[in-house]
């Protein structure tokens, strides 16, 4: 972060202007249009044209929501928005734009969540990495947003050892978990298989909470049902068959630290219900055992499917979820949903295994038979354009594998990925050492990979990489029928009407269940009701027809 | 008026009136001296509104809505809570250039408070009336 950060204000008010020359000293306020003219830029159009030069000389934007400017200096919204709400919304119009043109630049949206969720942008934006919203507060507010945003935009791809990327989703879980790691709050992280929810647990969530104690790791997936609560709570000697010893419960393993509990929605219904009681004071007692424990753990469950879903369905006890607290609910996306990102994760992940303990042999022994020194650089190269630079050994990837990557829809996610990159790295150094000792000579530290060899590794997750086929959405087919129409929006709209109106029919009418099946969210009803009246759906209408 | 342009008025107003004649203060540090007071109860007041258009102090703000409203909020309660509101806040313009006066913050910051405060109680109203 620069020792004076510059603040750009796009408002057609001088007030934050003020505010932040007279206030707040620490930072830089830009002037954008000479040195006697007001610090601020009063619309969209000259907030764009200035940043389309100095984009480089902006570490953070304070952006109003209103701006009174002339029709025609203001950006559009959308269909259906009048002049008067084009003005009232107009940050909305400018936020977008900068998005799409800077993603990484961190803006400050001075409005609140309900304004935002009347032009149907609480979900697009606040999702969005770099984008803060503030509304009314004081100078500390807007000093402490202002700093934490900056801070973000500093952290880089990868941060011991956790691999953030870039996308927008997986940068809004990292500034959310950075909050649940405080205090003693259960926290819920939910999300496919292999998207990393226990990596995450465990290397940033339990080291960021400063809990002196250790971090344990129980998965209910893999402890048969009638010993769940031994598990948990620990057992007397003689309180099960086969309990031969006192033993002690995760539970207690954890005291003054974090327990992880994965795959919680697999705990039995009479455990649920023991855990409830632990979680709201850590008080327990061990199976057979008249003692009371108290215990002071910090929890975090696991769940590879939906738990909103799983109380619907009468699978996970609604008082338990309640305890877990909605709030603290984080979803981590699914890699096929951070495209962005997967050309940086598969070069991370093959140059991480390049480092294997057992994959290090094969490496020395191919860097020997070029006459390279041991634990030579590695460089993963695609197609002819990918010259070799410096003194790496290179695994040249070809083009059309590299293609393959791109397009696969990972349905095993961050695990796949890195076991994928793995068998790539290992198997081409393989062939390089077969033909090492059968005493071909080697010449160049470029090792071309077999394009089929990826071709076949992916092949094994293919018949389960239907968009949607994930544990976590069952992805039902819904048909529509599509008819031509004056422009393609109206056609899109067509079929986004069709398939609301059928999960409408199939929910009865339930706007959670149908913002859980569109958004993995039941919270974002009030999202999905807002785009119904964007369609013309009339609900009143439609309840006579459920 | 149709209850839909009057709900934009209302909401214009929230946001030119209500939003800009508490942010000065509310922006002020904690232990503000009192020119600082003073210079920000010009600013709620009298320099409410600073767009490219120019300048519009709290009392025109306040005057154009309600020559574009008028006799819209007959007997509506509600209405009658912001213009005490707002007698209430523009009462103290006569004290931003009487420097013999000490400020009082909090007595200040109460009567500003209250027009957002009424505002957004008569969108509501009239919200619910539609």
């Amino acid at each position: 972060m620069p020792a004076k950060p510059r603040v750009l204000v796009i408002d057609d008010q001088l007030a934050y202007a003020q505010i932040v020359r007279s206030q707040m000293p620490e930072f830089t306020l830009i002037k954008p249009l000479g040195p006697t003219q007001p610090p601020r830029l009063p619309d969209g159009p000259s907030a764009l044209e200035y940043l389309k030069k100095h984009a480089a000389k902006v570490d953070v934007i304070l952006l109003d929501m209103h701006f009174d400017a002339p029709p025609e200096r203001l950006l559009p919204l959308g269909e259906g928005f009048s002049e008067r709400r084009t003005r009232r919304f107009q940050g909305v119009a400018i936020l977008r734009e900068i998005r799409r043109l800077y993603p990484r630049l961190p803006v400050l949206l001075m409005t609140s969540i309900e304004d935002l969720a009347l032009v149907d942008a609480a979900d697009e934006l606040i999702d969005q990495s770099m984008t803060y919203l503030l509304d009314g507060g004081d100078v500390d507010a807007l000093r402490i947003r202002m700093s934490g945003a900056l801070k973000e935009a500093d952290l880089d791809m990868e941060e011991s050892g956790i691999l953030w990327g870039e996308d927008p989703a997986m940068r809004a879980v990292r500034r959310r978990l950075m909050v649940l790691t405080r205090g003693r709050m259960p926290v819920i992280l939910e999300g496919e298989t292999g998207t990393g929810k226990s990596y995450l647990a465990e290397k940033f969530l339990h080291p960021n909470s400063g809990r002196p104690g250790p971090f344990i790791t129980l998965d209910l997936s893999s402890v048969p049902s009638d010993l769940v609560a031994a598990h948990l709570f620990g057992a007397v000697r003689g309180a099960y068959t086969g309990a031969v010893a006192d033993r002690e419960g995760v539970f207690q393993l954890a005291h003054k630290g974090t327990l992880f509990i994965d795959e919680i929605q697999n705990a039995p219904q009479v455990v649920q219900r023991q855990l409830l009681l632990a979680l709201q004071d850590g008080r327990f007692r061990p199976l057979g055992s008249k003692r009371e424990m108290h215990v002071d753990v910090k929890v975090i469950a696991a769940s590879n499917a939906s738990l909103p879903q799983a109380v619907r369905d009468g699978r996970f006890r609604s008082d338990l979820y309640m305890r877990l607290s909605p709030s603290t609910r984080v979803v981590i996306p699914p890699l096929c949903d951070r495209s962005a990102d997967i050309p940086f994760l598969l070069r991370r992940f093959a140059a991480l295994s390049f480092n294997d303990r057992e994959v290090a042999a094969l490496r020395d022994e191919v860097a020997a038979a070029l006459g390279m020194p041991k634990n030579p650089p590695f460089e993963l190269a695609v197609g002819r354009n990918g010259k070799k630079t410096g003194d790496a050994l290179q695994i040249v990837l070809p083009e059309p594998a590299w293609k393959l990557l791109m397009r696969h829809h990972w349905p095993g996610n961050m695990r796949e990925a890195a076991m994928v990159m793995r068998n790539i790295v290992s198997f081409t150094l393989v062939e390089a050492v077969d033909a090492a000792r059968s005493g071909l000579p080697l010449h160049t530290p470029r090792l071309q990979a077999d394009s089929g060899l990826v071709g076949e590794l992916l092949a094994g997750s293919k018949s389960m990489s239907v968009p949607g086929d994930g544990q976590q959405n069952t992805g039902d087919m819904i048909p529509v029928r599509i008819q031509a129409a004056h422009s393609l929006s109206a056609v899109s709209s067509s079929v986004e009407r069709q398939y609301f109106l059928t999960l409408y029919r199939q929910t009865s009418g339930d706007f959670a269940q149908m913002a859980d099946m569109l958004m993995g969210d039941a919270d974002k009803a009030r999202a999905v009701r807002l785009r119904f009246n964007q369609l013309g759906l009339k609900i009143r209408e439609l309840g006579k027809n459920v | 008026m149709d209850a839909d342009k009057l709900l934009d008025l209302l909401l214009d107003l929230d946001h030119d009136l209500g939003k800009y004649i508490v942010m000065p203060l509310n922006y002020l540090p904690p232990d503000a001296a009192q020119h600082q007071l003073r210079a920000a109860l010009g600013n709620a007041l009298l320099l409410t509104r600073q767009t490219v258009q120019g300048v519009k102090t709290a009392r025109e703000i306040w005057a154009a809505f309600c020559a574009e409203t008028a006799g819209c909020f007959e007997n509506v309660i509600v209405f009658r809570l912001l213009e005490e509101a707002v007698a209430g806040a523009l009462a103290w313009e006569s004290t931003i250039n009487d420097l013999g006066y000490p400020l009082d913050r909090v007595m200040i910051e109460n009567d500003l408070r209250k027009v957002p405060f009424a505002i957004r109680g008569l969108i509501e109203e009239t919200k619910s009336a539609r």
